[in-house]
């Protein structure tokens, strides 16, 4: 027995004292001087980047030496790098709720009126407190590596610390301000701008402060932007064990179980963020829809694509011991894309409502950081590829293998086509500048690109989140082919024949018509959503008639139970239930919308999806903590009778702000939403306004992710055995 | 049959008549203007929104000017050129499919083609690799089978 769960817990134990001690002593210093105090924190983020480039070196040598004083001591430099990091989190929350506007980062993110929960949020409402946040995330998992692998000498975990340490010091630089174009979050405000606000507040001036941008003060900016860094951040950790791995050169699955949970982890948090950030668009942005294409929610959704894959190929490997090169490919891909996208928003490469700025000295040492760790990953591949070379192979086209290899080949091109569009203003507004001599000559890519080739992969792919779960390993018969497949399809066909009439009569009464690929698409949507959810239900039966048959007392207990018993696999359906209603929810919200620009003078009257809209009343302004609201009241009647609701459409506009906001209102029913933005009032005191119908929009904004926190609950709470798949050299 | 065609006509030009002088837009010049807002993209410094779906204020006044333009008999067509014509390229929601931007339409049908072509030498590999395996295994049977005769025979 070894002294690390001692040593382990004691660097626990002192890193929370030091957390409880130095944040009081913070708070009580703070009242004497609030200005000198902020030294400490702005000190404590180059103290992280210290310790993190100490455990870099201490795993480096101990690693190699194979000596345990050196990896205790890279195991406790982690601990310190977490707690500073954690130390200077807590106490910019602290300078945000106070209010200190010496510092520049509280000065450009708060206002004194901003409500407390925005003054909160702030903390990632700009560029260096998300930095800092973000390495305060990415420590956390780093210590949390270290807690668990307290019990044993787990070599592999500290491979996978080592390369965790690399990524923490790449960060802890960029957050205490070692880099330009990223300034640490405790900078002080220049002596001269300071002076300027004075002198403006002496002369009358309302406020102190920017403030938050207008569009992230919004409650889903509360949930959204933790839940995206969580993701791209926890994906380092199945990285960094994939790595490990490799420096290691054991060979082994081992590196598959110890990243399982952060697997699903970083899967759920980005599921969460991607979705979370359309239900911020759709609420925010007033263009009536949630996914925009925009080149960061393309950055977003990269990493999404790539660990979505790989959750797949992964058991191929647990189970048959195949494409072991390929897994490490896809989740070094994951890591690698999570870098990409943080450079996209971090350099202000490509214009988007996310960017924080242009940087040219962040774009070089991002892009150096992510041409090192590509290099580094093929060398490594390359080093071990006879080691990594399957043992197994397929054995045919029809089995669960095959299956998940074309899951994974539909994910792979899809993320291809979305880079692909993502990059493509860069690469040829420099090949119409440097070849053809045409300077400033920018193209974007948007919608239409995307539907083009994304609608039908996906489509495919939901079809083989049907095939992929209940085909047979190996080789699938045709009595098993039948028995999984034969009900889901006749569901599925019975479903698609019965949107054929309405399909037909939505496109004859529409004034675009209905186009025929348009209608085609729609069709295998409602057919594959089917058959996915056919599926899942025909499993779910299978095992509950088992389980009832066995005693459980009633269909409740014996779905639960039966859950609980695979929790992994379960989860799994739950999740693909999850994918079916969101392809419905896409089909109902962006196939069949109705979108009509109406101006409306007060008591004039509109009607929209039997909806009848009326302007009652006058413009009305209503002032909120920091902001008023300009709108107009919209009684809401449906066929002819009496209201049944009031909208009130509005803009925002917020006192330390020029901009104004889209505020706009939404009628929330089962069938669809009634979503109204309000673009002005013009010169003849008519109302113009969006006015949209989102059938089905509900079932992606708010029943998926829901459906997606249950799946991947469950999945995360499954008990993770170690086993060497078959044919394993371990 | 005659009489019939007349009063259509008339009820037409009457509707359009009407419709033009109340300031709204026939459904062929709706249907035009539509198809010229979706077609384009605002040029408001947001990120690339189809203008059909910005509501900001640059967007409903290019919007209103497509109106008039609709009005006087332009297609959507007609309506989304003179607009890419008056403010550029990079207005159009994808690329056009012609010169160096066709790449980006060939690109992903290469990768398509690409990938399905690896994933078939691939499987196919994996296929005689198995026949191999195949074909060495009714002999490794009957070997054995040989063996565990002889070995009884023996004892025998």
């Amino acid at each position: 027995m070894n002294g690390r769960p001692r040593e382990t817990k004691f660097a626990f134990s002192a890193a929370f004292a030091f957390l409880g001690v130095s944040t009081l002593g913070f708070l009580l210093l703070s009242k004497a001087d609030e200005v000198a105090v902020t030294g400490f924190p702005r000190a404590a983020v180059y103290a992280a980047a210290g310790a993190s480039a100490w455990a870099c070196l201490a795993f480096a040598v101990g690693l190699r030496l194979r000596h345990e004083g050196w990896l205790r001591s890279a195991r406790r430099g982690i601990v310190v790098a977490w707690t500073l990091m954690l130390f200077t989190t807590i106490c910019l929350l602290i300078a945000l709720l106070s209010d200190w506007y010496h510092i520049e980062y509280v000065w450009r993110t708060s206002t004194p009126d901003q409500p407390v929960h925005y003054k909160l949020s702030a903390l990632w409402g700009g560029m260096s407190g998300s930095m800092l946040f973000w390495n305060a995330i990415l420590t956390s998992c780093a210590a949390l590596m270290v807690w668990r692998s307290r019990r044993e000498e787990d070599r592999l975990t500290d491979y996978a610390l080592g390369v965790m340490s690399v990524v923490m010091l790449f960060y802890a630089a960029l957050s205490a301000g070692i880099v330009p174009g990223i300034s640490n979050p405790f900078q002080l405000l220049n002596a001269d701008v300071l002076a300027r606000i004075e002198a403006d507040l002496a002369a009358g001036a309302s406020t102190r402060g920017l403030g938050m941008n207008p569009l992230l003060q919004t409650p889903l900016m509360m949930i959204h932007p933790p839940n995206l860094y969580g993701g791209f951040v926890i994906c380092t950790a199945p990285f960094a064990y994939a790595v490990g791995s490799m420096l290691q050169g054991s060979g082994s699955t081992l590196w598959l179980a110890r990243s399982r949970r952060w697997t699903i982890a970083a899967w759920l948090f980005l599921t969460l963020g991607n979705l979370l950030g359309g239900a911020w668009a759709y609420n925010e942005l007033g263009w009536g829809g949630y996914w925009g294409w925009d080149p960061v929610e393309n950055a977003a959704l990269l990493p999404w694509l790539m660990i979505t894959a790989f959750l797949h190929s992964v058991m191929i490997q647990e189970r048959r011991n195949m494409l072991k090169i390929w897994n490490i490919a896809l989740i070094s891909l994951t890591f690698l894309l999570v870098l990409f996208g943080t450079m996209l928003v971090r350099c202000g490469l490509l214009t988007s409502v996310h960017a924080f700025g242009e940087s040219s000295e962040l774009l070089a040492y991002f892009g150096s950081f992510l041409a090192l760790s590509t290099i580094a990953v093929v060398w490594l591949i390359a080093r071990r590829w006879r080691q990594l070379r399957s043992v197994n192979r397929f054995d045919s086209l029809l089995s669960k293998e095959a299956a998940f290899l074309f899951n994974n080949w539909i994910f792979v091109i899809s993320a291809a086509v979305v880079l692909a569009g993502t990059i493509f203003p860069i690469i040829s507004e420099a090949y119409y500048t440097y070849v053809r001599g045409i300077p400033d000559r920018k193209i974007a890519v948007s919608e239409p690109y995307y539907n083009a080739f994304i609608v039908p992969l996906g489509l495919i792919l939901l079809a083989l989140t049907g095939i992929g779960p209940m085909i047979s390993w190996k080789k699938a018969t045709g009595s098993n082919l039948r028995r999984n497949f034969l009900w889901p399809t006749a569901a599925g066909l019975v479903a698609a024949l019965a949107c054929v009439a309405p399909f037909a009569m939505i496109g004859s009464s529409s004034p675009d018509g209905f186009p025929l690929l348009k209608t085609i698409y729609s069709l295998l949507c409602v057919f594959a959503s089917v058959f996915v959810l056919g599926t899942v239900a025909l499993e779910y039966w299978k095992g509950v008639r088992i389980r009832l048959r066995r005693g459980s007392p009633n269909l409740f207990s014996a779905l639960f139970q039966l859950t609980n018993q695979n929790r992994r696999r379960y989860g799994g359906y739950i999740v693909h239930i999850g994918v079916a209603l969101f392809y419905i929810g896409a089909l109902g919200s962006n196939g069949f919308q109705l979108s009509e620009r109406v101006k409306l003078a007060p008591g004039e009257t509109y009607q929209i999806a039997g909806y009848q809209l009326k302007y009652a009343g006058e413009p009305f302004q209503k002032r909120g903590q920091n902001v008023v609201f300009h709108g107009v009241p919209i009684e809401v009647s449906k066929n002819g009778s009496g209201p049944i609701a009031e909208l009130e459409p509005s803009r925002g506009q917020y006192d330390a702000s020029e901009t104004a906001t889209y505020e706009a209102s939404t009628l929330r029913r089962l069938s669809g939403d009634l979503y109204i933005a309000l673009g002005g009032i013009n010169e003849e005191g008519k109302a113009d306004m969006q006015v949209y119908y989102n059938p089905l929009a509900w079932v992606v904004l708010w029943a998926v992710p829901v459906v997606m926190i249950i799946g991947g609950a469950v999945c995360l709470a499954e008990r993770i055995k170690y086993r060497p798949a078959k044919g394993a050299e371990e | 049959m005659k009489r019939i065609a007349f009063a259509a006509a008339l009820t037409a030009v009457m509707v359009v008549g009407a419709a033009e002088e109340s300031g709204q837009l026939t459904p062929i010049q709706k249907t035009a203007l539509k198809k010229a807002s979706q077609s384009v993209l605002c040029s408001c410094g947001c990120p690339p929104t189809i203008l059909n779906d910005c509501i900001c204020d640059e967007a409903r006044a290019f919007r209103d000017v497509m109106t008039e333009q609709a009005r006087e008999g332009m297609t959507g067509e007609q309506i989304a050129a003179a607009y890419i014509e008056k403010y550029g390229e990079q207005y159009r929601p994808a690329p056009a499919k012609k010169g160096f931007d066709l790449l980006l339409w060939i690109l992903p049908a290469v990768l398509f083609a690409a990938a399905t072509a690896f994933l078939c030498i691939f499987l196919m590999s994996q296929k005689e690799r198995e026949e191999e395996t195949a074909a060495k295994q009714p002999q490794d049977e009957y070997r054995e089978r040989i063996e565990k005769e002889l070995k009884e025979r023996r004892t025998v």
